[in-house]
């Protein structure tokens, strides 16, 4: 179903006129008002009112991670404090968080794309929607729960529980829509299994997942094990959060809610514009964010822009599945890994769990190792067997190493030492090269 | 209906309008607000031919008007409600409703405008009853009725408004605001030009906020009422009135 069917579905001309007329209107309002944008546009000379056409954004500066983690907390404001009603954050492992702020209109757009975000989805009043996902300075748990709410679902906030809980809820409560990252999804799926529970005791049909890199394999995997309909959606704080685009029930590509934002892919190193369909990183400039527009930020996500039409109806033009990020991606005796090649690589096979971590190191005369970790699975029958411990890792490493191009050793560890004991995000890689 | 593109105008070498992007709908009340000196009027004199476009693209129904005179955006079922009015005092309110339909009696459309007559007066019967009368005699609110009258004995489809509830009593603003809503009821689209953002918002489905010649925002009309700089600049609330 589209929710918004108006604005979802607008002739192409008019939605470039819609981009044109916002696009001018943010960079006049951040130019005006955010001090980093009146230095950058003004240090380069850039006048704003030259910017006549989508193709004249391309002459403008990038926005990076970088800069806005150097005006934390509120440099990129572009409204007083006292009109912000709202503030997320990034979790900030890398450095100092993001921090973004919101209007109270941030928060009704926001609403308004999760909600076209879960009826793109199929989910309905109908529907009781658990969601997993953190409800915290983070924004996936909020945006989706008032999302969720606007549509009109029974929302159950199970965020913070754990998995046994997480599990009743989701049998008792007679959960239809399961909304979380896909690696807590699995991580329900293996415990649901554990435990002994039937899919026919279940009434799930529909997850939507997201917040990190899943392939499709892995799409394969969850609706196998869960017995739904898995679709996929992006977004990020900076941007607003989930809502930025997301799968209609064709599941080609994501729908990018292209009234609000306008999306780029560069050559990450060349930082120029690629052809639709040519992988590179994604690069958004909000249209509508009053307390925190954004001009041109490298997102350091890789995908790529498919504008063919979509008989859904849908006139935006949709992204690719993430492929990973440019900071995931690891450069390996010359060779350029992402972590979404080995997860590709060992979905399916028997005898372990989808979780691994890369270990990285370099040895006294510089050659570069890679040790990849995978969790064995507790109810593999032979793992008690050295041999059949053998053949699996042996297994492993040559699917992995065709795969990837290049030598590296397997290691099977044993099941739930990678993933934290919630079953959140894990670190994927541990780069001890230049130790 | 209406699709403007990077519009540049200006008076001489001053440029005013510094490249202005809107669009109008079918069947919508567009509100454009902004300070006095923010550049409206101009835009609406560069809409209908009475300024010169420097630069951009003005679209209207799929035409460019961009180098049309004033006599053609009127062919193209447009009309103009100007600024304070611009009624002819000394003629009486049915010779100025006459002067709206100039162009359709210069082409013999005699029925026409007697269907015009009557359905400006079924929407204003107070014009009716002053038909005799002078312009100059009327009052604030009957004047701005007549101003509206006139523009509407062309039967245009579009319609364009500057400030329309400028020097007129709250109550009278009201009267001719509802006058304009009912006009999109009977399938006209409408541009406002309006200093009265909060009074224009009830009444319009999108609006621009208008700062030094370029559109600095915009949105529905709820978005705009809910933005706290607009509420500040165009609806004279204080921190301290926004925060109750």
């Amino acid at each position: 179903m589209i929710y918004d069917p108006v604005n979802e579905s607008l002739p192409r001309a008019d939605l470039e006129q819609l981009q044109i007329e916002r696009l001018q209107a943010t960079l006049f309002r951040a130019r005006q008002n955010v001090g980093f944008y009146q230095r950058s546009l003004d240090g380069d000379k850039i006048d704003i009112e030259s910017v006549r056409s989508l193709a004249d954004l391309r002459h403008l500066p990038f926005t990076t991670k970088k800069d806005l983690m150097e005006n934390y907390p509120y440099g990129m404001f572009a409204v007083p404090l006292h009109d912000v009603v709202r503030i997320h954050s990034t979790s900030g492992t890398t450095g100092k968080p993001i921090v973004v702020g919101y209007t109270h209109n941030d928060i009704q757009i926001w609403t308004r794309l999760v909600a076209r975000v879960l009826s793109a989805a199929g989910v309905s009043s109908r529907d009781f929607a658990q969601i997993s996902f953190h409800y915290g300075q983070t924004t996936a748990g909020m945006g989706f729960h008032y999302g969720a709410e606007r549509i009109g679902a029974s929302v159950i906030p199970s965020s913070g529980e754990s998995v046994s809980r997480q599990i009743m809820v989701m049998r008792d409560y007679r959960t239809s829509v399961l909304i979380s990252t896909p690696s807590y999804a699995m991580h329900l799926a293996c415990a649901l299994k554990e435990q002994g529970i039937n899919l026919s005791d279940l009434a799930l049909r529909v997850g939507i997942f997201g917040a990190e890199p899943w392939s499709e394999k892995m799409r394969a995997e969850l609706e196998e094990r869960l017995g739904i309909e898995a679709y996929d959606n992006y977004g990020l704080a900076e941007l607003i959060g989930p809502g930025v685009s997301y799968e209609c029930e064709m599941r080609n590509g994501l729908h990018v809610s292209e009234d609000h934002f306008i999306v780029e892919v560069i050559n990450p190193r060349t930082g120029e514009s690629v052809k639709n369909g040519e992988q590179g990183e994604l690069v958004f400039t909000t249209l509508t964010r009053e307390a925190y527009p954004l001009i041109r930020y490298r997102t350091g996500d890789i995908a790529c822009i498919l504008s063919d039409p979509c008989p859904c109806g849908r006139t935006s033009v949709r992204m690719s599945r993430l492929s990973g990020r440019t900071d995931d991606m690891i450069i390996v005796e010359g060779i350029n890994i992402f972590p979404s090649q080995i997860e590709e690589a060992i979905l399916g096979i028997e005898g372990i769990r989808p979780y691994f971590r890369i270990l990285l190191d370099r040895l006294a005369d510089g050659t570069e190792t890679m040790v990849v970790q995978v969790e064995a699975s507790p109810d593999f029958p032979f793992l008690d067997e050295l041999g059949q411990v053998e053949k699996l890792k042996e297994r492993l490493e040559r699917r992995l190493s065709d795969d990837l191009g290049l030598p590296l050793t397997v290691s099977l560890v044993e099941s739930k030492t990678l993933l934290s004991p919630d079953g959140t995000k894990y670190k994927r890689i541990v780069d001890n090269r230049n130790k | 209906m209406l699709r403007v593109r990077n519009l540049v105008s200006g008076y001489g070498g001053r440029r005013v309008l510094k490249g202005i992007s809107m669009h109008v709908a079918s069947g919508e009340i567009v509100a454009i607000i902004g300070a006095n000196g923010a550049g409206k009027t101009t835009l609406l004199k560069s809409l209908t031919g009475l300024l010169r476009i420097e630069g951009g693209e003005v679209v209207l129904c799929g035409t460019d008007m961009k180098k049309k005179r004033t006599e053609a955006v009127i062919g193209f079922g447009c009309a103009l409600v100007p600024e304070g009015r611009a009624l002819f005092p000394f003629m009486t309110v049915k010779e100025n409703l006459y002067l709206g339909a100039y162009s359709a009696l210069r082409k013999g459309k005699k029925e026409e405008t007697k269907a015009a007559f009557e359905s400006v007066y079924a929407l204003f019967p107070r014009l009716l009853e002053r038909s005799g009368q002078y312009a100059g005699s009327l009052s604030g609110g009957e004047q701005q009725m007549l101003a509206i009258g006139r523009a509407l004995m062309a039967n245009p489809s579009f319609i364009m408004f500057d400030e329309p509830s400028m020097g007129l009593a709250p109550l009278v603003i009201k009267d001719i605001l509802s006058n304009i809503a009912f006009l999109r009821e009977r399938g006209k689209t409408i541009l406002v030009v309006e200093q009265n953002a909060r009074a224009i918002l009830k009444i319009a489905d999108r609006g621009y906020v208008m700062e030094s010649g370029s559109l600095i925002l915009s949105g529905t009309s709820g978005e705009l009422l809910g933005n706290r700089d607009v509420q500040r600049a165009y609806l004279g609330k204080e921190y301290s009135s926004i925060a109750e």
